[in-house]
C-alpha cells in the first residue's frame, strides 16, 4: 500500500497537538483494523476492544512512525502486534486460526474465515447488496470511473489517461457515484444500531 | 467550475484534494459530525467494494478512542526537538523526545512549588541557574509570578505574564484527564519548551520528577512514570565529551 498524503497530513496534524486529525484517521481506517484483529481474537466485542487499544498505542508512538513507510502498513503492524499481545495476556492461543500469516497480503484471502456467522453474514449480505445493487444501477461512465478507483486504485489522473476524459469529470464522476450509493447506504446503516 | 464541499470530501477520501482546499475541508471535518459519517460511509463504500468489511455490524469505535484519546497527552514530533548537536549521534536513544529535551533545559519544576485552588497560584517557574553554556534556560523573568490560572474551572494560561518570547507553541491547547483535575501544557520560544503539569489532586503521578546532576550538567526528568522509571531515563542520560567541552 503506497504512501497516502492525508494519512500524512492528519499524522502532522496529530503530530502539532491537534487529537481530533487522529480521529479521523480511526475513523478512516476502524473497519480493517477490526476485522484485521477478528483474525486473531474471534469474540467481536474483545476485536473491539483490542482494536481501540491498538489505535491509542499507534497514538503514543505515533512520533516514532517513520513517515517513509505508509501510516496504514504501520498501522496494521501495530494491531496485530496488539491483538498477539491480547491472546499471549489471555491465554487464549487456542483461539488463533493463522498466527503466523500475518502478512498484509493474506489479509482479504481470510477476511470472511472468522466471522461465518449466519447473523454476520446476513448483515453483510444485506449491505454489500445494497451497495453492488446500488453500483449496478449506476450508469455505465459512473461505474467504470468508480471501478477504476476503487477496485483497480488508480489515480484520478491515470483514469482521466484511461477515459480520455478531463480530471475534473473524473471527480464529478466518482463523487456523483459515491452519491448515488450513500443515498440508500445512509438510511441503511442508521437502521443498524452498533454494537460496540 | 467550483466543486461542493461534498464532492471535495471524496475528493479528500481518494487523496486528491490538495493546499488550502484541503486544509479547510480538515477543519469542516473535524467540526461536523455529519461531514465525518459521510467521510466514513464513502470509506465504506470502497472497502465494501474491495470485500475489505467482513463483519457488518459496523462497529464505531473512534467515539471511544476518541474519549480515551482525551486523556493522552499530546503526542510530539521529535524532530523538532532535536536541535542541539550533542544529541543526533547518540545511538539507541529509546526514551521520550519530551523528556529529553527536559533533561536538556534543565528546567527546576518542584511538585512541591504547584499548588492548586481556585484562586491560587497554580505553577511557579524557577530557573535553574546552575546550567551551563548554550543548554542554559534563559532567565524567565518571572521570578514567583503566576503565569497560570484557573479561568472558570478551567485552567488556562494568562499570555500577559508569559516570558517574553514564550508562547504556546505545539501544544495551543490543554490536555485534561478524564476526571478534569490535571492538565498538561508546553510552554515555548520555538526551540525550548517547558511543560506545564497542574494536577488538582496530589495523588497523580503525572508531576514526578527525577534530577541528577551529570558532568556539570543538570539532568532533570519530568513526566506521566513512576519516579523508578524516571530514575531509569535520567539514568540513561548521556552527556557526550564534546558536549561538556563546550
Amino acid at each position: 500500500m503506497g504512501q497516502s498524503a492525508i494519512d500524512l497530513d492528519l499524522v502532522n496534524r496529530t503530530l502539532q497537538g491537534d487529537k481530533k486529525a487522529f480521529d479521523l484517521l480511526v475513523q478512516k481506517y476502524q473497519q480493517k483494523i477490526i476485522n484485521l484483529i477478528m483474525r486473531y481474537v474471534k469474540d467481536f466485542n474483545d476485536a473491539c476492544d483490542v482494536a481501540q487499544e491498538a489505535f491509542i498505542n499507534a497514538y503514543r508512538a505515533l512520533s516514532k512512525f517513520r513517515q517513509d513507510s505508509a501510516f496504514y502498513t504501520w498501522l496494521y503492524r501495530i494491531a496485530v502486534n496488539t491483538a498477539k499481545n491480547f491472546l499471549s495476556s489471555r491465554n487464549r492461543r487456542k483461539e488463533v486460526d493463522i498466527l503466523d500469516d500475518d502478512s498484509e497480503d493474506s489479509y482479504s484471502e481470510h477476511l470472511l474465515k472468522d466471522t461465518a456467522t449466519p447473523e454476520n453474514y446476513s448483515l453483510r449480505d444485506e449491505i454489500a447488496e445494497t451497495v453492488n445493487s446500488a453500483i449496478n444501477r449506476l450508469p455505465e461512465e459512473l461505474k467504470t470511473t468508480l471501478v477504476l478507483r476503487e477496485i483497480d486504485g488508480l489515480s484520478y489522473e491515470e483514469i482521466a489517461n484511461v477515459l480520455e476524459c478531463p480530471i475534473g469529470t473524473v471527480r464529478s464522476r466518482i463523487f456523483r457515484a459515491r452519491e448515488a450509493v450513500d443515498k440508500v447506504l445512509k438510511p441503511l446503516l442508521e437502521n443498524v444500531s452498533y454494537k460496540v | 467550475m467550483k466543486q461542493t464541499l461534498d464532492e471535495q470530501l471524496s475528493s479528500l477520501v481518494d487523496d486528491e484534494l490538495h493546499g488550502k482546499e484541503r486544509d479547510f475541508l480538515i477543519d469542516q471535518l473535524k467540526k461536523d459530525p455529519a461531514k465525518q459519517a459521510c467521510w466514513n460511509r464513502y470509506h465504506l463504500i470502497g472497502d465494501v467494494m474491495k470485500e475489505q468489511v467482513a463483519d457488518y455490524r459496523l462497529p464505531d469505535i473512534s467515539q471511544r478512542v476518541s474519549l480515551q484519546l482525551k486523556n493522552e497527552s499530546v503526542v510530539i514530533k521529535p524532530k523538532q526537538f532535536f536541535k542541539k548537536d550533542f544529541l543526533r549521534p547518540m545511538p539507541g536513544l529509546a526514551i521520550a523526545a519530551s523528556v529529553v529535551i527536559l533533561a536538556m533545559v534543565g528546567v527546576n519544576f518542584i511538585p512541591g512549588n504547584m499548588t492548586t485552588g481556585v484562586d491560587s497560584t497554580l505553577a511557579n517557574f524557577s530557573n535553574n541557574g546552575a546550567n551551563k553554556g548554550d543548554y542554559d534556560l534563559e532567565q524567565l523573568n518571572s521570578g514567583n509570578q503566576s503565569i497560570v490560572q484557573f479561568v472558570s474551572n478551567t485552567i488556562n494560561i494568562n499570555r500577559q505574564v508569559v516570558p517574553k518570547g514564550y508562547q504556546l507553541s505545539w501544544y495551543d491547547q490543554l490536555s485534561k484527564n478524564s476526571q478534569g483535575t490535571s492538565e498538561m501544557m508546553i510552554i515555548s520560544n520555538g526551540i525550548k519548551p517547558v511543560t506545564v503539569y497542574v494536577d488538582k489532586n496530589n495523588n497523580q503521578h503525572i508531576n514526578n520528577v527525577f534530577s541528577k546532576q551529570l558532568n556539570g550538567f543538570k539532568i532533570t526528568v519530568v513526566g506521566e512514570a513512576s519516579n523508578v522509571t524516571l530514575r531509569s531515563i535520567g539514568d540513561a542520560i548521556v552527556v557526550p565529551d564534546k558536549a561538556m567541552n563546550k
